[in-house]
């Protein structure tokens, strides 16, 4: 469907000079070329591109700017046509939004603005039936994958630049401004794609269906009756229930500023995006109910955030039917989009701040499963595809606004959620206040810095301090470093018995108690260590558990017999493995886009043969960059995924092979380190002209370009790093023969990952790096020493006071804890497909360069040396010390290949 | 004035607490937190003979196993502590591959080198002696040797301070060289002359203060006893232009170095 059809027929009714904020240059403009007066303001462009404009001068130009590269300047209107196909029109409403609105105050309107254009871009894909990647237009077209996963990755940028938090700053507020242009102008890519694919097989793919806005056909919103909408469900634990609902609530909310924001103003539209709200929020409302009939009553605070929540949907609902009750729709939205959206922000806010507080009395409770008797109605949040009720896309769009202390979710983004929920209970001493006979260190920001192993349990089980997420997982994966299983085991078991029978949350400690032995069997456990625990923990269950909870007997008594059969955490390890980044995992392209690999049969051959019969030698220069790149990342990201948090723990990666656990961690080092020889040895290896020997560093640079774009920082690492050894580089005459764009190359890609300022360019860097990525393990190791060498295990209560005895110091462990975190985040495998042939061949050559190099370390040197020898008087002399055999200047290459 | 950067790169196996001696130096004291990730973990500001530096430390810490890591390292830079447990008579031995490695990379046998002795707190655990250690240092020429211990703090500053007074020294000598080179032939008397007094006072200057320190901290580096040594003697003949005459023998030796 071409574009100028494509304007639905209401717009056609407008004069024609109509205002269209965005514009489509139908030709290429290049104002040098013209003889304009003031051709320095005006914009060159290419074909395809895209402006938002601002005003028109009565002359024709047009004061835009362009969404490719953010520039602002004159355009020519007759070199542009107005854009505005239906399918991509809320996408279009959205970014003007963004683009053109009042400047974002707080990190709230960025949510929002962000939510708003992630509901365009949701729109777009349903309306031109791409949503999920099982839709048969995808599987059959490889360019619209392409642009469909391009356009994903935009948003996940600017999801995860949302994550990150932060105060608005004008910095941030340009960066969401540049990444709308590009979400939009991979939109319109996209687009265009579809346009293509939909006129060359007319027949193959389901026709497009561009609603339009009066049509009734709009799929977002009322073709479904509400009964479509939901399916009941097998009841949930609450806390899942509580997630999910809240979710749902706010995409439903999302959807409904959409609406107002995206003209689709039909009274009928409008209410019935109002309604499925309103459900959302009284199912929402329902379970926080059931959860606040668990709370003691000092947890009053929930119900008043309850009561909040439901009168702001009151607001809004009223709101809603003023607009839809007055004569012009239209009109009364105009006018009172203001009020609608303050109320939707409103209902949001409170939904948050109720949000929270019920997952804090689920902490503090324990999580429990609903009840069996009502049925628990299951969204399916209008993307209904097979079994998969919730999109990627619009899991993501949930987790925008999801601000709340989730102790489900990474640890990664902890810091930012425990700000969140600290603002909230601000103003509630009440769960500030800690005894003080609890003798746990507090830093100012209220995370515990130490305390005695009694004291941190009751910090661990504490029933009126808000659980920390970070704690917990910390303490159960560093407590074999200052404390035994048995210890623990008794510290909890005692911790359960000598509970006051006055304690004002005496169930909720008991069950806080119960659920540290439960997380502590389902995750963390140990079977070499921890069995010994276990007698303790049988006599605690059979005792006092089953005396006071009876109904958790069951599943610890089970659990104590799990731990002994299974050797792997029995409850997928989501909150042991720390960090796991499931909102930005979940938008990778599935297998179907796995790229093809860049291979030949006759190579592949070549490789076979070397395998079975070890000649002749493959040619690196024979490998594709990008394929080498490839497979050299498969392999060094199943070994990166493989390590578990034990072996970064106590220095464990430094202990001597054999006597350490951490062998994953030694084995990737071994990688890089068996890499960076074989790379020196590719380009020692043979009697060889100096341009071939320069052609191989050529290739190899262009490997490290490629595992830059692969976001491959271990393996860019493990090149740079042989390429700038001393081997490599004493080799003036053939670094001389590089040509000068290399140079210019390596230099850049040296520059990535420096040491200066503790790697600060790269922690930057690696900051806001989304996966698929490997990061450079050395820093995360040199880190986690120093965490443990620079911080003692032990710290005084008071430094300043009379009490000096030493209490663990559990910031160490903290510390620890969260670089372990930070490398979770990146164990999330790549998908390409292994070249067999070729991962054998690199095995082999891995083997074969470690073993001669346990041989000889010198080897290279001397094959250095020989190739271009050291000169002037200085030589000789350094010959002597290289290893056990002296070499005299001159031998052969073949003797020396002997030694 | 600017304080110049010096990049100090700490070597040694793994588990010898090499990484406690750099965090005793940056930390000062021994804190109850230290955070390994920020900016600043690696550097400290300090004077040495009055002047100010700033020490950059690259520590191989936790990477000892990826050696084309530890080469980067190395080419970058100036002055090198070897360190080793006195508890651990495997991690001397280590050392010895290592400094050949620095001596090959760096492609000079006199690169500024201090060997450190650590846990020396540890007394009763000690398998290597302190004369044994000395002895190799003396081996390597010119090389410092203290024993420190990162638990008490002792002799930590002294170490680096040394390091800074080695390269220092290594720096004027290669200026002086360059010197040398100058068509016009160098004679005693000629080399008293000209921008290279000052050079060569100041050199002296800060000898003199190294010695005093290090006696006073009971470790004497094999090198500067020597230096004392030779120095005391030529006082006596030549007060005045001791200077310039030092400067000559370095010069002599630092052009030879180079050449080699």
């Amino acid at each position: 469907m071409s574009v100028s059809s494509s304007i639905s027929s209401d717009s056609s009714a407008t004069p024609v000079y109509a205002f269209h904020p965005f514009l489509r240059a139908t030709h290429s403009f290049d104002p040098t070329s013209k003889t304009s007066p003031s051709n320095a303001s005006c914009l060159v462009f290419e074909k395809e591109e895209l402006f938002l404009i601002h005003s028109f001068h009565t002359s024709g130009w047009g004061d835009g700017t362009s969404l490719l590269s953010g520039r602002r300047g004159w355009i020519p209107s007759n070199y542009c046509e107005p854009y505005d196909p239906a399918p991509i029109r809320p996408l279009l409403a959205a970014a003007l939004a963004a683009l053109t609105g009042p400047q974002l105050e707080s990190n709230r309107d960025f949510q929002i603005a962000v939510t708003t254009l992630v509901s365009g871009v949701r729109s777009l894909l349903d309306s031109v039936s791409c949503l999920t990647r099982d839709e048969p237009a995808l599987k059959s077209s490889d360019s619209l994958r392409r642009s469909r996963r391009a356009l994903l990755s935009d948003v996940a940028i600017m999801v995860s630049c949302v994550r990150r938090g932060g105060a608005m700053t004008p910095t941030l507020s340009k960066e969401l401004h540049a990444l709308t242009g590009k979400i939009v102008m991979s939109a319109v890519a996209f687009l265009t794609a579809r346009e293509k694919e939909t006129a060359s097989f007319p027949d193959s793919v389901r026709p497009l269906v561009y609603a339009g806005e009066d049509s009734g056909s709009d799929r977002n919103s009322n073709s479904s009756s509400f009964a479509d909408d939901v399916f009941y469900y097998q009841p949930v634990s609450a806390l899942a229930r509580l997630n999910f609902l809240y979710d749902a609530l706010l995409v439903r909310l999302g959807s409904f500023i959409n609406k107002l924001l995206v003209h689709t103003r039909s009274p009928a539209t409008l209410l019935t995006t109002v309604r499925h709200a309103v459900h959302a929020a009284r199912e929402f409302l329902a379970v926080v109910e059931t959860i606040s009939s668990h709370a003691s009553p000092a947890m009053y605070s929930l119900e008043d955030a309850k009561e909040t929540v439901y009168r702001c949907i009151t607001i809004l609902v009223s709101s809603a039917r003023d607009v839809v009750g007055s004569g012009n729709v239209q009109q009364a939205v105009l006018v009172r989009t203001q009020t609608l959206s303050i109320s939707i922000t409103e209902c949001v806010r409170s939904a948050g701040v109720c949000l929270a507080k019920a997952k804090y009395v689920i902490c503090c409770v324990g999580d429990f499963d609903l009840e069996v008797d009502r049925h628990y109605l299951e969204y399916r949040l209008r993307s209904s595809v097979g079994n998969d009720h919730r999109s990627s896309l619009e899991k993501s769009m949930a987790l925008v606004p999801a601000c709340a202390d989730d102790p489900n979710i990474s640890l990664s983004v902890l810091s930012f959620e425990e700000g969140k929920v600290a603002s909230i209970y601000e103003d509630d001493t009440h769960f500030k206040r800690t005894p003080p006979q609890d003798r746990v260190i507090y830093n100012a920001d209220g995370q515990v810095q130490g305390g005695s192993i009694e004291a941190l349990v009751k910090h661990l089980t504490s029933s009126n301090a808000t659980p920390d997420a970070l704690f917990s997982s910390s303490f159960f994966l560093t407590f074999r470093l200052f404390t035994t299983p048995i210890a623990l085991a008794q510290a909890l078991a005692h911790r359960f018995s000598s509970l006051p029978p006055d304690e004002p949350n005496l169930l909720a400690a008991q069950l806080r108690t119960c659920n540290a032995f439960k997380g502590w069997m389902e995750s963390h456990w140990q079977r070499e260590t921890d069995n010994e625990a276990l007698p303790i923990i049988i006599d605690f269950v059979n005792g006092p558990l089953k005396i006071h909870l009876p109904f958790a007997f069951r599943r610890l008594i089970e659990l104590t017999q799990q731990v002994v059969d299974i050797n792997h955490p029995l409850v997928p390890r989501s909150m042991s493995k720390l960090g796991i980044n499931t909102s930005l995992g979940i938008l990778l392209p599935d297998s179907s886009s796995v790229p093809t690999p860049i291979v030949n049969k006759a190579h592949l051959a070549t490789l076979a043969k070397y395998a079975r019969e070890g000649s002749p030698d493959p040619s690196i220069l024979d490998f594709d960059p990008l394929e080498l790149a490839r497979q050299i990342t498969i392999k060094e990201s199943s070994q990166f995924c493989q390590i578990i948090p034990e072996e970064l723990l106590g220095q464990e990666f430094s202990k001597k092979s054999g006597k350490s656990v951490a062998v994953n961690v030694k084995a990737m080092s071994s990688l890089s380190t068996d890499l960076a020889n074989y790379i020196g040895e590719t380009i020692l290896a043979n009697e060889v002209p100096l341009k071939f020997r320069m052609n191989v560093i050529r290739h190899w640079i262009r490997v490290a370009e490629k595992c830059l774009e692969l976001k491959n920082y271990n393996c860019l690492m493990a090149v740079t790093c042989a390429l700038q050894s001393s081997v490599i580089m004493r080799l003036k005459k053939t670094w001389e023969l590089l040509p000068p764009r290399y140079h210019a190359l390596f230099a850049e890609l040296k520059s990535i990952i420096v040491y200066e300022k503790n790697y600060a360019s790269y922690r930057t860097l690696l900051r806001n790096q989304t996966v698929p990525c490997i990061p450079y393990l050395g820093v995360y190791l040199t880190d986690l020493t120093f965490a443990d060498e620079g911080n003692p295990d032990f710290r005084v209560f008071h430094p300043n006071t009379e009490d000096a005895s030493p209490v663990i110091n559990f910031d160490k462990h903290m510390r620890t804890t969260k670089i372990i975190a930070d490398l979770q985040r990146f164990q999330v495998p790549y998908r390409f497909q292994g070249v067999p042939e070729i991962q054998d061949w690199l095995d082999i050559e891995i083997r074969r360069v470690h073993e001669m190099y346990q041989k000889d370390q010198h080897m290279l040197y001397r094959r250095s040396c020989y190739v271009e020898p050291r000169t002037g008087a200085s030589s000789g002399k350094f010959m002597g010390i290289v290893g056990d055999t002296t070499i005299k200047e001159g031998v052969s290459w073949n003797e020396e290949i002997k030694t | 004035m600017a304080s110049r950067e010096y990049n100090i790169v700490v070597l040694g196996a793994g588990g010898v607490g090499k990484s406690a001696v750099t965090v005793q130096f940056v930390q000062g004291i021994f804190l109850n937190s230290y955070d390994p990730t920020i900016e600043d973990s690696y550097r400290r500001q300090m004077d040495v003979d009055g002047r100010s530096c700033t020490l950059e430390i690259l520590d191989t810490a936790g990477v000892e196993q990826f050696t084309a890591m530890r080469e980067l390292y190395i080419k970058n830079g100036q002055g090198f502590l070897l360190v080793y447990s006195v508890t651990d008579r495997s991690s001397l031995q280590e050392l010895i591959k290592l400094r050949e490695q620095v001596c090959r990379i760096k492609d000079n046998q006199h690169v500024p080198i201090v060997l450190v002795g650590n846990k020396a707190d540890l007394g009763h655990a000690r398998t290597v002696s302190f004369q044994e250690a000395k002895n190799l240092a003396h081996n390597w020429g010119t090389s410092s040797f203290y024993e420190t211990s990162a638990r008490t703090a002792a002799h930590i500053d002294d170490v680096f301070a040394d390091i800074v007074r080695q390269i220092q020294k290594r720096e004027s000598a290669a200026a002086a060289t360059t010197e040398a080179t100058a068509p016009e032939p160098m004679t005693p008397s000629s080399s008293s002359s000209g921008s290279s007094t000052s050079h060569g006072r100041n050199l002296s200057a800060s000898e003199k203060q190294a010695h005093g320190r290090n006696f006073s901290i009971g470790a004497l580096s094999t090198s500067d006893r020597r230096s004392t040594k030779r120095s005391s003697d030529r006082h006596s003949e030549l007060p005045v232009s001791k200077g310039g005459f030092e400067k000559k023998k370095k010069k002599k030796s630092a052009g030879l170095c180079v050449i080699l």
